[in-house]
């Protein structure tokens, strides 16, 4: 455990430093301060691996598929695991859906669903007319209104159709989070503005990203949607998919095989 | 400008005082510290290589991309833990990553890299009911088609005393099913089956649909004679997809794999304390069993349902149109 604890500070610790140094200067006001933030050699950010990816090419989406999703929470532990997200705060979570008879319709994601399950709603199950598990996270939306409310541009779109947040370049605003339709963003408690990443660090190295590893059953998936010939493309060239909250326009990437119009 | 600065100029003019050297020095020097000031907090506040690729910092999605990955994957774990790995791979737990079950490897992996104790960096090991029910706690909410089960109902059904029973005492999470390979690849089935296969008239497919004709198929649609029978067996309490995986419905032609494997049998059939042996007949071990029964070493290699299908299972013999084949021919 001991160990596991270090590396996680040793990675994080570059980021961290950044961060209250930048609270510095904003508060004292001393100008010196961003030079030295700033000067980063272009080789020590770059791995080797990073050095071979190209973005251009490259335009990533997500895809889930909701007849697959047993709602066991593995993606959850993973994306925290992998992401060291601080606990009660989610980058993915999955939600339950419950269709009670009479129309009402439930929605329950115990601890982000951390621990998956342990038990049906507390209905009737006599009066459940249909019910189903929904892993969310950050769509990666090409008009992403996060990134358009951004006063400071620390909120970016990379390149390759990544919503990313520049945590070094953040002043913890919480603009985005407010401007986010899904509920994706959260105020870590260091102070940025985090979200889901599509584990950028490992997808740009030929990984999985960490969620879709995870899943025992097949129901993450993502991919170059550029690339006509990539698995996602061909999956939902066969699939009928929908996305979120398709009417506010914010064009999001991540699609949802046998998607109910009641999710939101 | 103020009144009194008005008066000040008096004589010269009221347009003169606007453009006399002293204001637009001062004017110009107002500007330029204004304009120094402007660029110092710019150069102080916008990061180095932002807008090189848009509106935000460059260097900022390769910093991101920096990041070292902490899950390892399968593959790594199969480097030194060959032996699990094969097994699981063979099994249906195959999409399962290690790290589900046992947790981020990073620690793990790292001190085996250093050439410290593995053991440091212990991977987490607690076989409580809870880890496998996070997945087959049966739900509402859960596809139908994915193996879920209510504890009591199945201790109930195969005879387990002790409701502390882990789950890992029958079922090695490892390889689950103890599938046999040699017959899963040979039985392809069609999912949606055309009307011939039960009906040999001609231009059955053109005739309406009869009053009360089954549309969502079951196993006794199509094998009447095997579920008959089966009903008379002494597994009757089970459901066919103990044994047989369904068909998918995701596919036009489903697998049905059948387990052949002794040790699928003996996740039951093997003596162990907290089972009921006063209702379910118990072995010692399979190879004790062998020593009592065979007669050569043929029949040593023989697998539990070369004997027991007809007697305690089911009657294959029955079926329609060649869709039923013995063990023997579908390997």
């Amino acid at each position: 455990m001991k160990k596991r604890e270090e590396a996680r500070l040793i990675h994080d610790a570059d980021s961290i430093a950044s961060i209250t140094g930048r609270r510095a200067f904003l508060k004292a006001g001393a100008a010196g301060a961003a030079g030295i933030l700033f000067t980063f050699k272009l080789q020590d950010l770059l791995g080797k691996e990073g050095a071979a990816y190209d973005p251009k090419g490259h335009w990533w989406g997500f895809m889930v598929d909701l007849t697959k999703c047993i709602g066991c929470g593995a993606c959850v532990r993973a994306c925290k695991a992998e992401n060291n997200v601080p606990d009660g705060y989610f980058r993915t979570w999955v939600e339950r859906y419950t269709f009670l008879e009479g129309g009402d319709v439930k929605v329950d994601s115990p601890d982000g669903a951390f621990n998956g399950f342990s038990s049906d709603p507390p209905y009737d199950p006599n009066l459940i007319e249909k019910s189903f598990f929904v892993p969310k996270l950050c769509n990666h939306c090409a008009k992403a209104p996060c990134v358009q409310v951004c006063p400071v541009g620390a909120s970016y779109i990379s390149e390759d159709g990544v919503v990313l947040v520049d945590h070094k370049h953040c002043i913890g605003c919480g603009y985005c989070i407010q401007a986010c339709p899904y509920g994706s963003r959260f105020l870590s408690p260091e102070g940025y503005a985090d979200k889901c990443t599509l584990c950028y660090h490992r997808i740009t190295k030929g990984l999985d990203t960490a969620c879709v590893q995870a899943c025992p059953v097949g129901a993450r998936a993502f991919g170059n949607l550029d690339d006509p010939d990539s698995s996602i493309r061909k999956m939902l060239g066969k699939s009928r998919y929908g996305v979120l909250k398709a009417d506010l326009g914010t064009e999001p990437k991540c699609y949802y095989i046998g998607l109910d119009q009641e999710v939101r | 400008m103020s009144p009194e600065n008005n008066s000040d100029v008096g004589g010269k003019g009221p347009r003169n005082g606007i453009f006399s050297q002293a204001y637009s020095r001062r004017l110009f020097f107002i500007l330029a510290v204004l304009v120094v000031a402007g660029l110092s907090v710019r150069w102080a506040l916008v990061p180095k290589s932002f807008g090189e690729k848009g509106h935000y910092r460059a260097l900022a999605p390769l910093e991101e991309m920096a990041r070292k990955p902490l899950l390892q994957g399968k593959k790594v774990c199969a480097k030194c833990h060959a032996d699990e790995f094969t097994r699981h791979e063979k099994d249906i737990h195959v999409h399962v990553q290690c790290e589900d079950c046992h947790g981020d490897g990073s620690a793990h992996v790292k001190a085996r890299e250093a050439g410290l104790d593995p053991e440091q960096a212990p991977m987490f090991r607690e076989l409580q009911q809870a880890n496998c029910l996070a997945c087959h706690r049966r739900l509402a909410a859960r596809p139908k088609l994915f193996p879920t089960i209510d504890v009591k109902e199945h201790f109930r059904k195969v005879r387990v005393k002790d409701p502390a029973t882990r789950c890992q005492e029958c079922h090695n999470p490892h390889e689950p099913l103890a599938l046999d390979q040699r017959v899963s690849k040979a039985r392809i089935h069609p999912l949606i089956h055309p009307c011939k296969d039960c009906h040999h008239e001609k231009d059955i497919a053109k005739k309406p649909l009869p009053e009360g004709h089954v549309v969502t198929f079951t196993c006794k649609d199509c094998h009447a004679d095997i579920v008959a029978d089966f009903s008379k067996k002494p597994h009757a309490q089970f459901d066919c997809r103990t044994c047989h995986l369904f068909h998918k419905d995701s596919e036009f032609s489903g697998r049905i794999f059948k387990n052949g494997n002794p040790k699928f049998c003996l996740m039951c059939h093997l003596d162990r304390p907290f089972k009921d042996g006063d209702r379910i007949p118990l072995l010692e071990s399979f190879d004790a069993h062998l020593d009592d029964v065979a007669e050569d070493d043929g029949d040593r290699a023989k697998r539990c349902v070369d004997c027991h299908l007809d007697e305690m299972i089911h009657s294959v013999k029955g079926g329609i149109g060649g869709m039923v084949s013995t063990p023997e021919e579908s390997e």
